[in-house]
């Protein structure tokens, strides 16, 4: 029984069916148990106390700098007693993608999909082509599978370290260290650093010193590394980072050996890399943990999140909605749901299920009262809410922004109404969690931990571990992530092992013949972006798109409050986060730790904003000032 | 007036910048395909470079010293009067270390703009010595795969200002 607040129960046989008995059974107005919950003081109260404490700040970051996309915040801090007592996340932007996809070709959904991110674009691409092959009943042959695999990997490959070094990275250097701890930074050029021996760091002080923006060897070294991944990543998607090979049932490109060899020749620079990243990381969080355990409470939640699972096992994958528990309980992440640290379901069905998107504080109109919905069930026959995306309608409506009403152009997606998050840290948690990994010879699950191993490149082979932890906070985030890389590299590894054998055998198909069905079909592509979470549903008729919905990652962090007033993952994880920042007097404030958990998200915009003005989309990108921790 | 000097087998390079499919905001593109219909003296290259800057960054990197001179094409909208054509030769002035963090934060995350590109290739040493920027005002940014009529129309006059600036010195020289 994974639901514990929508009206889902399961018969005998573990089939899903709507709860008996209650008369509106999706409506918003029934109550509901959350895990986690945050509760913060009146929006009057705060007005209150700003007007007549000089110790209670307003605290605004617009833009939020270092992410790409228009995220603004928006936050009243007391610094005598250091802590936010409001939070308010905005997407300064509208994301017109589900209009734009309205009426055309749904093979056109790969391409224009691809653009809803200029760092992330292969993911909408792949979602959308198994979106489509699930719409259309077609499944691409195991080599197709294992390319689309081998894509997915290498993005992270790009995008994870980037993350770590590059954006969230530079709040951990001597820098900014220095400049907004100065002794947290005298005790780092004192602490030794416990896997020296595995990053070549002798202190945490000489550590911080090459996190350093533009001078640092470890932010050079990832901006290298983005490189190595990227070029391997054109190999076999013709170009980053709007692969051009991506299609309904496989890939349009040709892979030989020497195709596998080019890419072998990348990815294995990234075993003696993700040793150095997981080690440096380790002993960052420890650290700061040590310096001040008050640390564990910066950006703490529940351990509330949700994804679907990558990674497809060629040998069972069949694309259809009917068989979607057994090919996604098979892939190398395996899916799931996590509520308060328990993994209470790995059923992509229930997952489905459980997913809805609320807009009360949302500049958009409501498209259901709750009840009439043009799908009740979904193609299995279990209850589906009228608030989720198949039933789902985008509606915009710009208004002024009000804090107590709607102040966002994201919404508020859900899991069986709760607040949950996404991230790359979700798939490593649940594949730990969930002990379904298929035989390899590199990951291993644990049921509390994930257990890699790294192979001899330069360096020796190495053994790495990664325990479910019992804090969920800003370190946590970003420790994961690092492991991330890791599991990422040996995804990648079996995927490739496993290309090569079929290449060997001749089963060199890539990809299956379709034709675009006329008749009314549903998909759903699940999926997961370097940031977590990702969902393309959609509805086709008379060959054309009538209805797509996008759930992106940056959408469910960055959500506003909820139908129930609960606040989205930024906002929860900011009203948690004490301030440990050192300053004198309130103008020197500079927010370091705010800036610490909104990026401990791996925030990225654009898939969540973009304009549509009618008859075009503008992009319009302007290079901003340093708005953040310097400005 | 750039001060060329080129060595045996250095190029000058013609480089157009710009989101693509964005009318007069693809000017730097668009541009560039109409020049590569024309004949060139040997040491002119012409590249389009609509990237991440981290990605340009990595191709100059690619061939350290093989350019004297880049000649940028572009648009930007800087709020002058639409059609507006400006060229200037870039300073290498100090650089603020914040704004190129910023500028590397925002190319790795996909943005395309001369602005950051400068930014970033100056800070990492990836510029030739000499480099010249023609950039338009858009007369219209939206969806399209050519540039405005206005624009179009002056191609011819566009084209004989970037052969101007990619060859005189060089020519000079030859002479």
């Amino acid at each position: 029984m994974c639901f514990k607040n929508l009206p889902i129960e399961f018969d005998a046989q573990g089939k899903p069916f709507l709860k008996g008995g209650i008369r509106n059974p999706y409506s918003t107005k029934n109550a509901i148990t959350s895990v986690g919950e945050v509760k913060q003081m009146s929006y009057d109260t705060v007005r209150e106390l700003l007007a007549r404490n000089g110790y209670i700040k307003d605290v605004d970051f617009d833009p939020v700098t270092r992410v790409a996309g228009a995220l603004a915040f928006h936050g009243v801090a007391d610094l005598q007693n250091r802590k936010f007592i409001e939070a308010r996340s905005m997407a300064t932007l509208f994301r017109g993608y589900e209009i734009i996809m309205q009426g055309r070709d749904p093979r056109d959904a790969i391409f224009i999909t691809s653009r809803a991110c200029g760092v992330c674009g292969g993911v909408h691409s792949s979602c959308a082509a198994l979106g489509i092959e699930m719409a259309f009943g077609i499944t691409p042959p195991p080599l197709g599978i294992i390319v689309r695999n081998l894509l997915l990997s290498l993005e992270f490959l790009y995008d994870n370290p980037l993350h770590l070094f590059l954006l969230a990275g530079p709040d951990y250097s001597e820098l900014i260290v220095k400049a907004t701890t100065p002794s947290l930074w005298d005790k780092a050029v004192k602490t030794a650093a416990p896997n020296a021996e595995h990053h070549g760091y002798a202190t945490i002080g000489d550590l911080m010193r090459d996190m350093n923006p533009l001078s640092g060897h470890l932010y050079l070294e990832a901006l290298h590394m983005t490189r190595v991944a990227r070029e391997a990543y054109v190999v076999i998607g013709g170009k980053y980072p709007h692969p051009e090979t991506l299609v309904p049932g496989g890939v349009s490109t040709t892979v030989t050996l020497q195709t596998f060899n080019e890419i072998y020749t990348r990815l294995h620079q990234f075993f003696d890399y993700a040793k150095k990243v997981v080690t440096i990381w380790d002993d960052l969080t420890d650290f700061f943990y040590d310096a001040n355990p008050a640390y564990r409470q910066n950006g703490m939640r529940a351990a509330n999140m949700v994804d679907f699972g990558i990674w497809d096992d060629p040998d069972t994958y069949d694309a259809t909605y009917e068989n979607c528990n057994e090919w996604g309980n098979k892939r190398w992440a395996t899916p799931g749901a996590v509520i308060g640290g328990e993994l209470v379901t790995t059923d992509l069905q229930n997952i489905n299920l459980g997913i809805e998107e609320f807009i009360d504080h949302s500049f958009y109109d409501e498209w259901s009262d709750g009840n009439g919905m043009k799908h009740p069930n979904d193609p299995k026959g279990a209850p589906l809410s009228p608030y989720h995306p198949w039933n789902k309608q985008t509606l915009p409506r710009p208004a002024g922004q009000n804090w107590r009403e709607k102040y966002t152009w994201a919404t508020s997606p859900r899991w069986d109404r709760q607040v949950f998050e996404a991230g790359s840290y979700a798939r490593v948690w649940n594949t730990a969690a969930a002990q379904k990994l298929r035989p390899n010879p590199f990951i291993e699950s644990t049921g509390t931990s994930l257990k890699m191993l790294l192979p001899k490149a330069a360096k020796p082979e190495m053994n790495i571990e990664w325990k479910i932890p019992t804090d969920w906070n800003t370190f946590e985030r970003n420790k994961a992530r690092a492991y991330g890389v890791a599991f990422t590299a040996m995804v990648a590894m079996n995927d490739w092992m496993k290309g090569l054998d079929l290449l060997k055998k001749g089963e060199t198909k890539v990809s299956t013949d379709f034709e675009i069905p006329k008749t009314n079909r549903i998909g759903v592509g699940f999926w997961g972006a370097g940031r977590g979470f990702l969902s393309h549903h959609m509805e086709l008729d008379k060959g054309l798109v009538t209805n797509y919905q996008i759930v992106t990652p940056s959408t469910i962090n960055a959500s506003p409050m909820d139908a129930w007033d609960k606040h989205g993952p930024y906002e929860e994880a900011m009203l948690n986060t004490p301030i440990l920042e050192e300053f004198d007097k309130a103008e020197d404030y500079k927010g370091i730790d705010l800036l610490r958990t909104l990026r401990s998200f791996d925030p990225c915009m654009p898939c969540t904003t973009h304009i549509y003005a009618g008859e075009h989309t503008v992009v319009r990108e302007v290079n901003t000032c340093a708005c953040g921790v310097d400005g | 007036m750039l001060v060329a000097w080129m060595v045996d087998g250095m190029k000058v390079l013609i480089a157009g910048v710009g989101h693509p499919n964005l009318k007069d905001l693809s000017f730097g593109q668009v541009l560039l395909q109409h020049l590569q219909t024309q004949p060139w003296p040997d040491f002119v290259e012409l590249e389009n470079l609509s990237f991440g800057a981290i990605a340009v960054l990595q191709w100059f990197e690619d061939a350290p010293g093989k350019y004297a001179r880049v000649v940028f094409i572009t648009a930007a909208e800087r709020d002058r009067a639409p059609g507006t054509l400006e060229t200037h030769i870039w300073r290498f002035l100090p650089l603020d270390a914040e704004k190129v963090q910023d500028a590397v934060a925002e190319s790795v995350t996909g943005i395309i703009g001369i602005d950051n590109l400068l930014l970033i290739l100056q800070q990492f040493n990836a510029l030739p010595a000499e480099v010249e920027i023609i950039e338009i005002e858009p007369v219209d940014s939206s969806i399209g795969f050519e540039c405005s009529p206005e624009i179009t129309a002056r191609f011819d006059e566009f084209s004989k200002l970037v052969r101007a600036k990619a060859t005189v010195q060089v020519a000079t020289k030859n002479e």
